[in-house]
Parts: structure tokens; C-alpha cells; sequence
């Protein structure tokens, strides 16, 4: 029996086996961390699975893909995106200590926010703050923290290119965090970072 | 459905240079999303209803031009998932039938008029070939399915982050796994349903 034979009679299986109602399928948050390859892979594997012989999720699987925009990056060139991530957060922190004066290492160029740190994986207990680089003329930042479901934890307002998070603000280990700054320019143009994903790793 | 957008979203700009800000902005977004196209039940309505969804997020977080204009493609992204999080929750709270059930399924063709025993010899290789995927091991059963749905294995090498040749390999022998158990229950080479 040739595989396009085996599909198209296995199209009468997941025909007969989608659940009219939708109690025993994967939450739509558990369809989206399959195409965002987030949580444990015996999770998403459980969930395709299912996804597998079920209509309903299939479409559901389809429409969290067409919102990704493009097929899922490779997990193995996100571990060497954020491994290349943490030599530059280190290189960047040892050339900040060496230095001295943030101020004068961190005079922006060019037209981009850009973030320094933190990005990629760091030890809990490493966070100093948030740092970013200049932007020319910029009067003022906004500062935006969003937890892993994109959820604002923290937002706030502020001339200088370092952030220290206030005490209310609890980071948990093991969690995804996102930050982005946008900065305006003299002329009212705002010129906005890309956000920067980071997780406090524990020891 | 119409949207009824906040007064200070005017106040910024002129709608249609508003519109025009959301159209540069969504543009290369739209055409990802175009370009992926319409597979397994998702239609061009639940595209443009996405589309939709994300231009509607953007200008009301983002209320100027100017900074709909300064958005970067992972905000539009960030958007998109949550928008799609929340249109798949909103389906299945109202119970919509958003999903096409009655897709093309092989099981019924217009002009098609299957004899009895055609009908039966079908059904028998269903219920085998649904028989045969349940009993495969559990590491692989999961890639097979999804095969089987329509998925092919640079498809499914993306959905589990796996590399194309770990994903080739399991696919591989799960479908040889499954072939030896189709021909246990009497569905060996040749013994194809019609």
C-alpha cells in the first residue's frame, strides 16, 4: 500500500475520530507551544499525537502556524543563538568592568535601539539590570517587560540606558522574559528595539 | 463585525495615513502568511480574519503612525500569537464549527458510487489501518500520525525541532513498523483498499 493509499484512507480515520465536542482535545495554549516549540517535548509530543487523528486541532495547528508568519526556526540554531547570546552578554560585561564609565561605552550609533543585556540563558542571581545602548538625541526611553505569555510586567519611563528593576517585581528561575525599549528623538520619530528574550536559569 | 476603535486614534493622525502605516507595517507579515497558503482545514477567511485581528491590535497599542511605522516584525509576530491564542479560545467557547469537517476526506467523491462490497473491503482497511496506528510504540506513533495527516517530514522536523535526518529516521521505521502490522492483520503489499 503506497503512502498517499495510507493518507487518504487515514483521512477517514481522523474524519471519524474528530470529537464533536472538545473536551479531550490539547488546550489551544498547548497547540501553540507546539508550533513555538516551548515545554517539554514528551508534552508536544503527547499533543501532536492527538493533533494527529483530530480535524478540529489540525486547523487550530494551522492557524497558530500562520501566525508564526514562517516554518519554526530550528531548536538547534536557537541553542547556538542564544549559546552566541551569552559569549555576548559575558564579552560585553567584561568589557563594561574594564572600561569603567557606562556612559562613554554605551553612547548609541546609528539609527537601531539596541539591546546588550540580559539576553539568552543567565544564572538567577545575574541579573544587574537592564542596559541598552544610546540612541542619538533620544530625550527619553520606554521601558517594556513581558512575561512569557506576553504579558507587561513592568513598564516604565527613563532618561538613562540602565534599568534596575524595582523589588515588586519578582522574576521567577526557569521562565521565558522578553524586554523591549523605544526611544524618541528630538524630532518626535520613536525608534524602537526588537524585543530580546532572556530566562534566569537556576543553578 | 464592525470595530469600534478609540477617539484618540484619530486624534494622531488621518485614518487613511493610519491605514496606510498599518499596511506598510503588516506587509511582509501578510505575505508569510499568504505564502504558507491554506492546508488542513485553515481557509483564506481564517487568514484574512487573523490579518484583521493583528491590524486591529496594532493600531490600538500602537494609536500614530509613527510608531506603527517604527514597529519591528517581532512585535507584529508577538501580535500575531496572541491573536491567534485568543481567536482559537473565542471558537471554541462559542462552540463555533470554525474548523471544516466535512473537508475533503476521501470518504464520499461527487460522482463516485462505491459498490457494497468496495464499501466494506474500505471500511475493513480503515478500521486495520486505525487498528495498526494505535499499537505503534508511543516514541513513534506521534510522527506517524502526523504524517499520515498530511505533514511531510521537513514539516514535522519544524513542529518538533528535531533535525530532518532524526525525523526521516523515526518516520522511516515508524512507517515500516506500521507496514509489518498492516500485514499481520491481512493488509500486506497489494491488498490495498480501492
Amino acid at each position: 500500500m503506497s503512502d498517499e493509499e495510507l493518507r487518504r484512507l487515514y483521512a477517514v480515520v481522523v474524519a471519524r475520530r474528530t470529537p464533536a465536542r472538545r473536551e479531550t482535545c490539547p488546550s489551544p495554549e498547548a497547540l501553540q507551544s507546539v508550533v513555538e516549540q516551548v515545554g517539554p517535548e514528551q508534552e508536544r509530543l503527547a499533543a501532536l499525537d492527538h493533533i494527529g487523528e483530530c480535524a478540529a486541532c489540525q486547523a487550530e495547528l494551522e492557524f497558530f502556524r500562520m501566525a508564526l508568519g514562517e516554518p519554526p526556526r530550528h531548536r538547534r540554531f536557537v541553542l547556538v543563538g542564544l549559546a552566541a547570546a551569552a559569549v555576548i552578554v559575558l564579552a560585553a560585561t567584561l568589557l563594561w568592568r574594564r572600561r569603567g564609565s557606562p556612559a562613554d561605552e554605551l553612547r548609541g550609533g546609528g539609527d537601531r535601539l539596541e539591546l546588550v543585556a540580559p539576553r539568552g540563558v543567565l544564572a538567577s542571581r545575574a541579573l544587574p539590570g537592564f542596559t541598552w545602548r544610546a540612541l542619538p538625541g533620544a530625550s527619553g526611553y520606554a521601558f517594556e517587560l513581558l512575561d512569557e505569555r506576553d504579558s507587561p510586567i513592568y513598564q516604565a519611563t527613563i532618561s538613562d540606558t540602565t534599568l534596575i528593576l524595582p523589588d515588586s517585581v519578582v522574576l521567577v528561575a526557569d521562565r521565558g522574559y522578553s524586554w523591549r525599549v523605544r526611544g524618541r528623538r528630538p524630532s518626535g520619530d520613536i525608534v524602537a528595539s526588537p524585543f530580546v528574550s532572556f530566562s534566569l536559569h537556576t543553578p | 463585525m464592525p470595530v469600534h476603535l478609540p477617539v484618540r486614534t484619530f486624534s494622531a493622525m488621518p485614518p487613511d495615513a493610519l491605514s496606510r502605516a498599518l499596511d506598510v507595517a503588516l506587509a511582509r507579515y501578510a505575505r508569510l502568511v499568504r505564502r504558507i497558503g491554506c492546508r488542513h482545514g485553515f481557509t483564506a477567511s481564517d487568514a484574512d480574519e487573523l490579518l484583521q485581528e493583528v491590524r486591529i491590535r496594532l493600531w490600538r497599542a500602537l494609536e500614530s503612525g509613527e510608531k506603527i511605522e517604527a514597529v519591528s516584525s517581532s512585535y507584529i509576530y508577538r501580535t500575531a500569537m496572541s491573536a491567534a491564542l485568543d481567536l482559537v479560545r473565542g471558537r471554541r467557547r462559542r462552540r463555533e464549527e470554525a474548523i471544516r469537517l466535512d473537508r475533503p476526506s476521501g470518504e464520499v467523491r461527487l460522482g463516485e458510487s462505491p459498490g457494497a462490497d468496495l464499501a466494506l473491503d474500505r471500511d475493513e482497511a480503515v478500521a486495520r489501518i486505525a487498528q495498526a496506528v494505535d499499537e505503534l510504540p508511543a516514541a513513534r506513533r506521534p510522527v506517524v500520525r502526523i504524517y499520515l495527516a498530511g505533514y511531510n517530514h521537513q514539516e514535522i522536523a519544524g513542529l518538533l525541532g528535531w533535525s530532518e535526518a532524526k525525523t526521516r529516521n523515526l518516520l522511516y521505521r515508524g512507517l515500516e513498523d506500521l507496514r509489518n502490522r498492516l500485514t499481520a492483520l491481512g493488509l500486506g503489499p497489494g491488498k490495498g483498499a480501492s
